[in-house]
């Protein structure tokens, strides 16, 4: 496969207000990122609150320009492209369906609003685009003239994603897609972008917390922890051998409907470090259950492997010396 | 078979009428349950279905435009739905307790962590301030909160999500309850921090004996905390039985329903596709008749119009279906 986007040494950083008399600090939400996004791939980027995965996602899309670093598409600098050029060929789904859509507009004139910004076709064309993608994502010609308050939440990610899809994208961000659903509507629309994949051969980046559901859906996994990526690899690979201690612990904190399993318990200890004053050397060593003497001072280097990547003191090219 | 003094809540015949412009909304449509001392009960179900409600009807928490009716609504043998505003008062918060989804929600922001955690305690146990803060330190200690007695003088906007969620449950468990009710005490923590919260939630609740009723939507929560599991479907509990059981066969289609949606690793088929429940909740405006969830039943007939039977097995697995085994 190859790579449509690819982001080299990505960083950014945010100033960030402690209060009315004291200075200002820099937070690091995405700290030195390189990673390839490949033709017709699900990569799933996983972490917790403040990891910088949807900051991530936001330079991604060209929305949030980097630091530091650069993003190419298909070899072009996307800050050659422009946001429109941009938004031609990426287009974002987000997490929450009741902020995303315009309250006072209409289902079909939501989804068209994309094609009417980059000046594609008539308004009755547009209209007819867009009661096609309303279709495709199950909804039918009755919905088009709705308002987003009479929607359900499944409903409503439906028309976000009617919208992302309507400018024919080539990769789509989707940042949460389903963490505000309900189970049962969840399974509906993961089902539907799997479809819509294979049907418009599209690439997702799929941004979520939950890994049952990244284990279904991705094709490769990237890992992140306070900014960095701490793991990449092939889903199967990652599931089967995760090596970043994290991802083990990820991992173990799924709870499968399995009764009689109990609460695993992750070996973590209880403090989530602070974003704005991040450990030094590895930022996982205060809470890794199999640290070494040198986690603590020294950023552990990223291995790059057939297995995809690990930046850990525990996987070293080297072997360890006694 | 339990003695009947270890039954700490006994609900028998529940329902919750909402008055809304539309009509009477039934949000949740005669439910019984009962929950034993050390037991866990999860209430599980998606959004609308009566859950919350159930718990603010318990707790007697109901916003003014609900309003409770029930057959009995028995804490620790004494019926609540005859007791005066006073003894609720008595009670709550300090023989029953609740921990809530949004802790910021719940915490006064105005007050520090330690001031909310004394102020319940000396009111329903006449006890001084230095016992107060004693206890309050030894439970903040439990919660697994290092440097207790520093963070008493802290806000509750100081303090990261997990850590007032601990904070919570360290408040809840103040006055020593023989009831707690959780409602998604972990939905808003990441992953990690949600095993380690559920973790101490068990550790603390068999250490001390406490009847629990979880309220969640996770399936994968309930089957690993809950003793019995009663699923809520349109204000009604559809299927209620020992958490294996209920796993392991489901008998409800709608159990069977959400069951099929969740995908498990090591058991679903990556990228294959996932189950699906067709169709949406049915309004609970006005007359609700037959079985609710027949309109999105693959296996409904014109029977399912009536009021389906409760079916029950010999284990005290329970369900509302025409079918005995819809599998």
């Amino acid at each position: 496969m190859t790579a449509l986007i690819e982001a080299h040494d990505l960083t950014r950083s945010f100033e960030v207000s402690r209060g009315l008399f004291k200075g200002k600090r820099t937070l690091h939400a995405v700290n030195g990122i390189s990673l390839d996004i490949r033709q017709g791939e699900v990569l799933a980027i996983v972490g917790e609150s403040g990891c910088g995965k949807s900051t991530l996602a936001r330079m991604l899309l060209g929305l949030l320009p980097p630091s530091a670093g650069t993003i190419t598409l298909e070899g072009q600098d996307i800050r050659n492209l422009g946001r429109k050029g941009m938004a031609r060929r990426v287009q974002p789904v987000f997490q929450d369906p009741y902020s995303s859509l315009n309250p006072r507009r209409t289902i079909a004139s939501i989804v068209a609003l994309p094609l009417e910004v980059h000046g594609i076709g008539t308004p009755s064309e547009r209209r007819r685009m867009a009661i096609e993608m309303l279709d495709k994502v199950g909804l039918p010609q009755r919905f088009a003239d709705r308002y987003p308050r009479e929607l359900s939440g499944g409903q409503r990610q439906r028309v976000a994603i009617a919208r992302a899809l309507v400018m024919k994208p080539e990769v789509v961000v989707c940042d949460e897609p389903t963490s505000a659903l309900d189970v049962s509507v969840q399974s509906q629309i993961l089902n539907l972008l799997m479809d819509l994949r294979r049907e418009l051969n599209l690439t997702y980046v799929f941004i979520s917390h939950n890994l049952a559901v990244v284990e279904h859906i991705a094709t490769r996994v990237a890992v992140m922890y306070l900014g960095r990526v701490v793991e990449l690899a092939e889903t199967r690979s990652l599931f089967k051998e995760p090596r970043h201690p994290y991802t083990k612990a990820l991992l173990a904190s799924v709870l499968t409907p399995e009764p009689g399993l109990g609460i695993p318990d992750t070996g973590l200890g209880i403090a989530f470090p602070d974003p704005l004053n991040p450990p030094s050397g590895c930022p996982f060593h205060p809470r890794c259950p199999e640290r070494l003497p040198q986690c603590a001072s020294v950023v552990p280097q990223i291995l790059r492997d057939e297995k995809g990547t690990v930046a850990c003191h525990l996987h070293t090219r080297a072997p360890a010396s006694h | 078979m339990a003695h009947s003094s270890d039954i700490v809540l006994e609900v028998d015949g529940l329902s919750v009428d909402i008055a809304t412009p539309g009509g009477t909304l039934h949000a949740v449509r005669d439910i019984s349950f009962s929950v034993k001392r050390g037991e866990t009960l999860c209430l599980v179900g998606e959004s609308g279905c009566g859950k919350s409600m159930t718990s603010l009807a318990i707790m007697d928490l109901l916003p003014k435009a609900a309003k409770k009716t029930a057959r009995r609504l028995a804490f620790a043998g004494e019926d609540l739905s005859r007791a005066g505003r006073s003894r609720i008062n008595a009670l709550r918060g300090n023989r029953m307790s609740m921990i809530f989804q949004e802790p910021m929600t719940a915490l006064n922001p105005a007050y520090t962590i330690g001031n909310q955690l004394v102020e319940a305690y000396r009111l329903h146990k006449r006890a001084s301030e230095a016992e107060a803060r004693e206890r309050a330190v030894f439970l903040l200690g439990k919660v697994g909160i290092a440097n207790a007695a520093e963070r008493l003088g802290q806000y509750p906007h100081q303090l990261s999500g997990g850590l007032r969620q601990r904070v919570m449950i360290a408040m809840a468990l103040m006055c020593g309850p023989e009831l707690l009710i959780a409602d998604e005490p972990t939905t808003a923590l990441d992953v990690t921090i949600q095993a380690q919260i559920l973790r101490l939630l068990v550790d603390l609740q068999n250490e001390l004996g406490i009847a629990m009723v979880l309220i969640t939507h996770d399936l994968g929560i309930v089957a690993r905390i809950a003793d019995r599991v009663a699923v809520m479907y349109a204000g009604q509990i559809v299927e209620e039985g020992p958490t294996a059981s209920l796993f392991n066969a489901p008998r409800h289609p709608y159990t069977q329903g959400l069951i099929a949606c969740i995908p498990v690793p090591g058991r679903t088929e990556p990228g294959g596709r996932l189950g699906v429940i067709p169709g949406v909740v049915p309004s609970l405006v006005g007359e609700v008749r037959g079985c609710s969830f027949r309109d999105r039943c693959g296996k409904a007939t014109p029977a399912c119009l009536d009021a389906p039977p409760v079916r029950e097995t010999a284990d005290g697995h329970r369900w509302r279906c025409i079918l005995e085994n819809a599998a």
